[in-house]
C-alpha cells in the first residue's frame, strides 16, 4: 500500500510528545502520594523506562511488519477471534480514555472557570473542532501538532520554572527512605500516565525511513518523562508528599498558588488553562486517529467509502457517550480507574506478547528450514 | 464542502460570540478580608438607638441546622471612594468617606453566610482576590479545621491568603481607617513582607501552610495582630496544637522560634557591650545571612536535636562610640562571642518553654524526624506528643560579623 503522506523521522518525537502529555498531568502527583509515602518521582522515572523499553518492543514489530499498524499486528499475531476481541478492547481503550479525558476537562473546567456553562456546549466545541482536526487527515495533523507543541513546551517550562521559589525544602526526603518496594508499587499507576506512546504503533507505517526514527522515540518518550517527573517533584518540594494526597488536582493548586510580585503578571493560571486546552485537544484528535486505524484494521474498509465515513462519525457518538457516562466527581473516578486497569492489561499483556509470539514464529520458521 | 463551512460559520457565531459566565469586572464584590469572631451582638456604638437595632436585625440569620456559633464579616472595598485609584481613572475620592463596606452575619457554616450576604450585598462575593483572614482567639480555640474548610476546598482561594489571630474582636481590625493605604485587609496582606526588617513577624502563616499542617497533623503557629484605631501590629504568634490554639508566644520568642524553624530572613541581635564601663550600653547587629540545621540525635535514653545556626551579621549601633573602637579583631571577636552564648540561652529557653507550657512541636522536629529516618519515624509516630516534651535541645550558634558601618 502506498501512502501519499510520508512522515520524516522527527515527527515521530513530536507525535510522541504530544500524545504521552494527557490529562493525568493534573492529578498524577496525587494518584501517585495516596499509594506511597515517598518517592513518588522516582516512581515517574521508572515508569518511563519501562514505557521507552515498550515502545522500542512496538518499533521492533513496526519494523517486522512494515506497513502494519498495532491492531493489525494483533489481527496477524493473535488469529481472527482473539484479535477481534483485542480490537474492541483498544477501541473501548482509545475511545474510553479519551471520553474520561474529555469529561475530566469539563470538571474542571466547570470547578475553576465556567460554573453556569452547561457541559455539552464544551463537549460539542471540543469534539467538533478535534474531529475537523482528524478528518483533514495525518498530514493536518502533523501540521497542527508542528504549531502547537513549541507553544506547549513554552508553557509547560514557564510553568515548571515558576513554583521554584515556593520550595519548602524540608519537604526533601530521601525517596528510598522507606525502602524500594513502595517505589516497585508506585509504578504502574505512574506508567497509566504514559499511555499516549501507543501512538507510536499508528504511524510507524507512515514513516518515510522507519529505521531511522529510534533516536527519535527516545526524545519523545525522554521529554514527557522529565516533564511529569518535575511535575511530582515539585509537588513534593511545594506541598510535601502528605498534603499532595489530599489534593483533588494538585498541579492547578501549584499554579494557583504561584503569585509573581510583579504588577503586570501577577498571576499565572491563564497559561495552565491554554496549555490545558492543547492537551486535550490534541489528546482528542489523537485518539480519534488512533481508533479509527482501529476499527478500520477490523473491518478493512477502504478510504472514502461510505463504510468508512460511517466508522469516524461512529466514534464520535462513542467517545461523547464515555464523555458523559458519569454521573458525578466520584464515578468518573472509578471509570477512569476501570479504564486504566483496561490499558494496563492491553499495553503490558499485549506488546509483549506480539513480540513472543513473533520470535516463536520466526524461530519455528528457521527450524523449518 | 460549502455547506460544511456555512454550518461551522454558524456554529462559531453561536459559540463564540456569547459566554454562559460572562461577568463583568467592575460588578463583583471583590473581597479582601475576612473576620471570624464568635457570634456575640452586635456592640452598642455611638450610633442612635434606631441604627443600632436596624444594623443588629440585619446581622441575624436564621440557619438551616444548628446555632449561629460565628459571626462572620467581610469587608468589599467602594473602589469609587478609594484615595488611591489607578492612573487615569481622574481624581480619585478622599473626601472622608467610607472606602470599604463591612458586612457582618451571624450563623455556623461560612458556605451559608457566604450565600446569606447575597441578601444584602448587590455585588455578588468574589474570593479570589482575598487578601486576609482574621481569626478571633476564642473561635481559634475551638478548632480552625472547621471553619476553614471551605477556604481550603473552594476553587475561588488561593493557598497564598494569609491568616492572622488577635486576641479582640476580629471584626475591629477590618474597622482600622489605614493612613497610606486604603484599605486595612490589604494593609494587613502586606505586613508580614516586613519580615526581612524584623523576625518578631511570622511570614509563612498561609492557608496552604495551615491546610498541610492540619493535614499532616503538625503543629503550627500563626502571627498575632492587634490594632488601634488606625494602625494595625502584627507581632508574636499564637500557638496551635493540632487545629486548636493553646496559647501565645512573645515577641522574643517568636525571634527564636523563627531561627530555630530556619525561617530567618532578617531582623536583629541585641547583646551587651563587652566592656560594659557605664552600664546598659548595647550592640545592635543586623542579620544579614541566617541559616539553621537541625539534626537529631537519637540515643538509648531519649531524642536529642542538634540546632546549629549560624549567622552573617553587620553591626549597625553602638552605645558608647567613645569607649571601644569596634574596628579591632578583638572587639569583634568579643561581640560575636557574646551573641553566640546569649543567642543559644535564648533558643535554648524557647523550646524548653513550649515544650512545658504547650507541649506543642511548633519547631516541626517532627518533619526533621521523619525526613531523617522514615523508618524510625513510623515507629513512634503515634508517641511523638509525649517524646517531644523529653526532646532534648543541643543548640549551637556561630556568628560572625562582617560589616561595622561607617565609624570606627
Amino acid at each position: 500500500m502506498k501512502n501519499k503522506f510520508e512522515l520524516s523521522s522527527i515527527d515521530m518525537a513530536t507525535f510522541l510528545i504530544m500524545s504521552i502529555f494527557g490529562v493525568r498531568i493534573l492529578t498524577l502527583p496525587r494518584i501517585l502520594a495516596a499509594r506511597m509515602d515517598l518517592g513518588s518521582w522516582v516512581s515517574v522515572l521508572m515508569a518511563g523506562f519501562i514505557t521507552l523499553i515498550l515502545s522500542f518492543m512496538m518499533y521492533w514489530f513496526g519494523i517486522k511488519y512494515p506497513g502494519k499498524n498495532g491492531s493489525e499486528i494483533v489481527l496477524i499475531t493473535f488469529g481472527k477471534y482473539i484479535g477481534t476481541l483485542g480490537i474492541f478492547a483498544i477501541s473501548i481503550h482509545i475511545l474510553g480514555a479519551a471520553g474520561m479525558g474529555l469529561r475530566l476537562f469539563g470538571d474542571t473546567l466547570k470547578l475553576y472557570l465556567l460554573p453556569e456553562t452547561p457541559f455539552y456546549a464544551i463537549v460539542i466545541i471540543m469534539i467538533g473542532v478535534s474531529f475537523y482536526a482528524f478528518d483533514n487527515g495525518l498530514k493536518s495533523i502533523s501540521t497542527l501538532i508542528n504549531i502547537l507543541l513549541p507553544v506547549l513546551v513554552l508553557l509547560i517550562s514557564i510553568l515548571l520554572l515558576l513554583p521554584i521559589t515556593k520550595i519548602d525544602k524540608t519537604n526533601l526526603i530521601n525517596p528510598f527512605g522507606l525502602g524500594v518496594m513502595p517505589i516497585i508499587k508506585g509504578t504502574i499507576p505512574a506508567l497509566d500516565a504514559f499511555y499516549g506512546f501507543t501512538i507510536l504503533t499508528y504511524i510507524m507505517p507512515y514513516f518515510k525511513e522507519p529505521q531511522s526514527v529510534k533516536k527519535w522515540i527516545v526524545v519523545g518518550v525522554g521529554i514527557p518523562i522529565i516533564v511529569y517527573a518535575a511535575i511530582v517533584f515539585l509537588c513534593v518540594l511545594v506541598f510535601g508528599d502528605d498534603e499532595m494526597a489530599w489534593l483533588l488536582y494538585p498541579t492547578i493548586t501549584l499554579i494557583k498558588s504561584i503569585q509573581v510580585e510583579v504588577q503586570l503578571f501577577e498571576r499565572v493560571e491563564s497559561l495552565l488553562i491554554t496549555m490545558w486546552i492543547i492537551i486535550v485537544f490534541m489528546l482528542l484528535v489523537l485518539s480519534f486517529y488512533s481508533s479509527y486505524l482501529n476499527t478500520r484494521a477490523l473491518f478493512k474498509t477502504k478510504a472514502g467509502t461510505l463504510k468508512d465515513r460511517f466508522s469516524r462519525y461512529v466514534q464520535i457518538i462513542v467517545l461523547a457517550a464515555f464523555a458523559f457516562l458519569p454521573k458525578d466527581v466520584i464515578e468518573q473516578q472509578i471509570y477512569r480507574e476501570y479504564i486504566q486497569i483496561l490499558g494496563r492489561v492491553l499495553i503490558l499483556g499485549f506488546i509483549p506478547a506480539i513480540v513472543m509470539i513473533t520470535l516463536l514464529k520466526e524461530r519455528k520458521k528457521k527450524g523449518e528450514k | 464542502m460549502k455547506n460544511k463551512k456555512l454550518i461551522l460559520l454558524l456554529m462559531a457565531v453561536y459559540f463564540l460570540t456569547g459566554c454562559w459566565d460572562n461577568q463583568e469586572i467592575q460588578e463583583r464584590g471583590y473581597v479582601l478580608g475576612i473576620a471570624i469572631d464568635k457570634a456575640s451582638p452586635l456592640p452598642k456604638g455611638q450610633e442612635s438607638m434606631d441604627e443600632y437595632l436596624s444594623e443588629r436585625d440585619m446581622e441575624e440569620m436564621p440557619v438551616q441546622k444548628g446555632q449561629p456559633k460565628y459571626s462572620y464579616t467581610i469587608q468589599v472595598p467602594i473602589l469609587a471612594n478609594a484615595r488611591n485609584q489607578p492612573s487615569g481613572a481622574g481624581s480619585g475620592g478622599g473626601s472622608g468617606e467610607e472606602v470599604t463596606w463591612d458586612l457582618t452575619i451571624r450563623g455556623n457554616s461560612f458556605m451559608e453566610v457566604n450565600r446569606e450576604f447575597s441578601t444584602r450585598l448587590d455585588y455578588p462575593p468574589y474570593y479570589e482576590h482575598l487578601q486576609a483572614i482574621i481569626i478571633n482567639e476564642d473561635v481559634a480555640k475551638e478548632g480552625l479545621s472547621q471553619i476553614l474548610d471551605m477556604f481550603f476546598r473552594d476553587h475561588e482561594m488561593r493557598r497564598r491568603t494569609r491568616i492572622f489571630i488577635t486576641p479582640h474582636e476580629a471584626k475591629y481590625i477590618l474597622d482600622v481607617q489605614p493612613r497610606i493605604s486604603d484599605f486595612p485587609s490589604v494593609y494587613l496582606g502586606r505586613l508580614p513582607m516586613n519580615a526581612e526588617k524584623t523576625s518578631r513577624i511570622l511570614h509563612v502563616t498561609d492557608l496552604g501552610e495551615v491546610s498541610k499542617s492540619i493535614h499532616t497533623k503538625t503543629d503550627f503557629v500563626l502571627p498575632r495582630v492587634t490594632s488601634s484605631k488606625d494602625e494595625i501590629k502584627d507581632a508574636g504568634s499564637a500557638v496551635f496544637k493540632g487545629d486548636k490554639m493553646v496559647g501565645w508566644l512573645g515577641e522574643i520568642d517568636t525571634i527564636s522560634l523563627k531561627w530555630i524553624r530556619d525561617s530567618v530572613k532578617g531582623g536583629l541581635v541585641v547583646v551587651n557591650m563587652p566592656e560594659d564601663k557605664e552600664g546598659g550600653g548595647l550592640v545592635s547587629l543586623e542579620v544579614i545571612k541566617a541559616k539553621t540545621k537541625v539534626t537529631p540525635i537519637i540515643e538509648d535514653d531519649g531524642i536529642k536535636m542538634k540546632i546549629d545556626a549560624e549567622a552573617t551579621l553587620n553591626m549597625s549601633e553602638k552605645f558608647q562610640g567613645h569607649h571601644d573602637v569596634a574596628l579591632d579583631k578583638s572587639f569583634i571577636e568579643v561581640v560575636e562571642k557574646k551573641v553566640e552564648v546569649d543567642m543559644k540561652r535564648r533558643m535554648t529557653s524557647t523550646i524548653k518553654y513550649v515544650q512545658k507550657e504547650f507541649g506543642a512541636d511548633i519547631f516541626h522536629f517532627n518533619r526533621i524526624m521523619r525526613k531523617y529516618d522514615p523508618r524510625y519515624w513510623a515507629e513512634i509516630e503515634g508517641n511523638w506528643e509525649e517524646l517531644f516534651k523529653q526532646v532534648e535541645p543541643i543548640v549551637n550558634f556561630k556568628a560572625e560579623i562582617k560589616q561595622i558601618g561607617t565609624m570606627k
